[in-house]
């Protein structure tokens, strides 16, 4: 084989290919579904895999959005739980509350904290439905790659 | 027996029978493909995404140190195309363009070139960028956590040494061992197709490009263990058929230990190898912090290999000092 061939060749994959990455990257890239399939819930005690299509579905759970997306009742789009329950450092209001209501309408105190909120909506849906895991270990998983 | 012949050798000119780095490069890309295409057929446009800019970059950083240390154009032989692709075949297939550029970057630079370039490297390239990844952005090798969005025909949507690990060996119930050969697992893109893994080897064992005696002393050695683990507590380590077809096991079988310049040369050497690879394998999987122990194991069988080889065939004819 001529010398110069594989490298001409390796130049011409590298070009070809370098093209195809960043166009899937950019055009073709992976758009997140309207509802989430599945949610990784970072926390300092072990992450959470909640799976959000099993417990909506009408072949899982069949939950109903308002059950757990409870405030406002009526709004189209879902408000994340974060957007509300994690109350900034600063002490100031979240973004989502001021949004439909004044700053001296409510007490930033007042609002119920994003973990203690989570863990009432699982772990008080899963008692009072007897099932799913109401233990910490069963929910927060630590592990390494 | 003064006329017997022992070994012959014709005089010049020879004649190159075309064998070199570049044939084989291509050939393990080759053998990849089985594995790659069940990849793109899974995860669809994003696993091409990852594969194309992984092999592409890496030569493009080979390109670079050649260039910048004023050596010879190395790019041709292949071998940073490999490296990109198996790097590629690790990773999830959302993993983010920087996580791409940055591994190609540790495999191609840091764990090869800068040791001297192919054939000087003392461990893996990509099982050095793999782990220095992993240590400092575990999140994106956290499959549960980087394919929430996809939803496979898989009998569970959690990686399965994950799930054994935290919750027991039922927690994976749910695959049966033809799953876990056919690929209905999530993980890397070319890491969870078992059978196209096992094909893409034999062909290379076949055709010589890779030890035979590394990738099966690999297996024994994670079978044996798996196996002395599952029969103390079968609740809490998996069986051997497990560990054998999920996470990295088959790549890094396959495609990782036996790399040249980081294995033996000789036969026992090269049982020994494969075997400390695959206990230490099993090791960390059962006992250690991690749920997929084959890179640092691939590592640690590594660091073993110049002692190793140490252990060399006596020379004919030679008399030993006393």
């Amino acid at each position: 084989m001529n010398p110069k061939k594989p490298l001409q060749l390796a130049y011409g994959m590298a070009v070809v290919l370098l093209l195809v990455g960043v166009l899937s990257y950019t055009a073709f890239s992976a758009k997140a579904p309207d509802e989430p399939v599945r949610l990784m819930f970072q926390c300092s005690t072990g992450k959470v895999l909640f799976d959000h299509k099993t417990h909506t579905a009408e072949s899982g759970y069949g939950i109903a959005c308002t059950d757990c997306h409870h405030h406002p009742e009526n709004a189209e789009d879902r408000t994340s739980c974060r957007s509300c329950h994690d109350v900034p450092k600063d002490g100031s209001a979240p973004a989502a509350c001021l949004n439909c209501h004044d700053a001296g309408d409510f007490e930033v105190e007042s609002i119920v904290k994003k973990t203690d909120a989570i863990h009432q909506q699982c772990i008080g849906c899963h008692k009072e439905k007897g099932s799913g895991p109401e233990e910490c270990k069963l929910c927060h998983v630590n592990y390494n790659f | 027996m003064l006329n017997q012949k022992k070994f012959i050798v014709s005089h010049a000119p020879f004649w190159h029978n075309g064998s070199g780095i570049t044939e084989r490069s291509y050939h393990t890309m080759l053998a990849a493909l089985p594995a790659l295409l069940m990849g793109f057929y899974q995860y669809g446009m994003p696993a091409v995404g990852v594969i194309s800019l992984s092999v592409s970059a890496a030569m493009l950083w080979e390109l670079a140190f050649n260039k910048a240390a004023k050596l010879p154009v190395t790019v041709g032989d292949g071998n940073a195309a490999v490296v990109g692709l198996v790097l590629a075949m690790l990773l999830p297939a959302t993993a983010p363009w920087w996580i791409v550029i940055m591994g190609t970057f540790l495999a191609v630079v840091v764990g090869k070139n800068i040791f001297g370039g192919i054939g000087s490297n003392p461990f893996n390239p990509v099982a050095v960028a793999v782990a220095m990844m992993m240590l400092s952005w575990g999140g994106c090798f956290d499959f549960n956590q980087s394919l929430v969005n996809y939803e496979l025909n898989f009998p569970s949507m959690v990686y399965p040494l994950t799930a054994v690990k935290n919750f027991g060996v039922s927690a994976a119930d749910a695959f049966t061992v033809s799953d876990l050969i056919w690929g209905k697992q999530i993980g890397g893109i070319g890491a969870g197709f078992g059978l196209g893994l096992i094909v893409g080897g034999i062909y290379l064992m076949l055709r010589g490009f890779i030890r035979w005696e590394i990738s099966l002393s690999f297996i024994a050695g994670i079978i044996l263990t798996a196996l002395l683990f599952n029969t103390s507590d079968p609740s809490r380590y998996g069986s051997p058929m497990l560990h054998l077809f999920s996470g990295y096991t088959l790549v890094a079988v396959f495609f990782l230990a036996p790399e040249d310049s980081s294995s033996p040369v000789n036969f026992i050497p090269m049982l020994l190898y494969g075997l400390t690879a695959g206990v230490m394998t099993v090791l960390i999987r059962n006992i250690g912090a991690y749920a997929d122990g084959v890179i640092f194991a691939i590592l640690v069988a590594n660091l073993l290999n110049p002692l190793l080889d140490k252990i060399r065939p006596k020379t004919l004819g030679h008399i030993g000092k006393a």
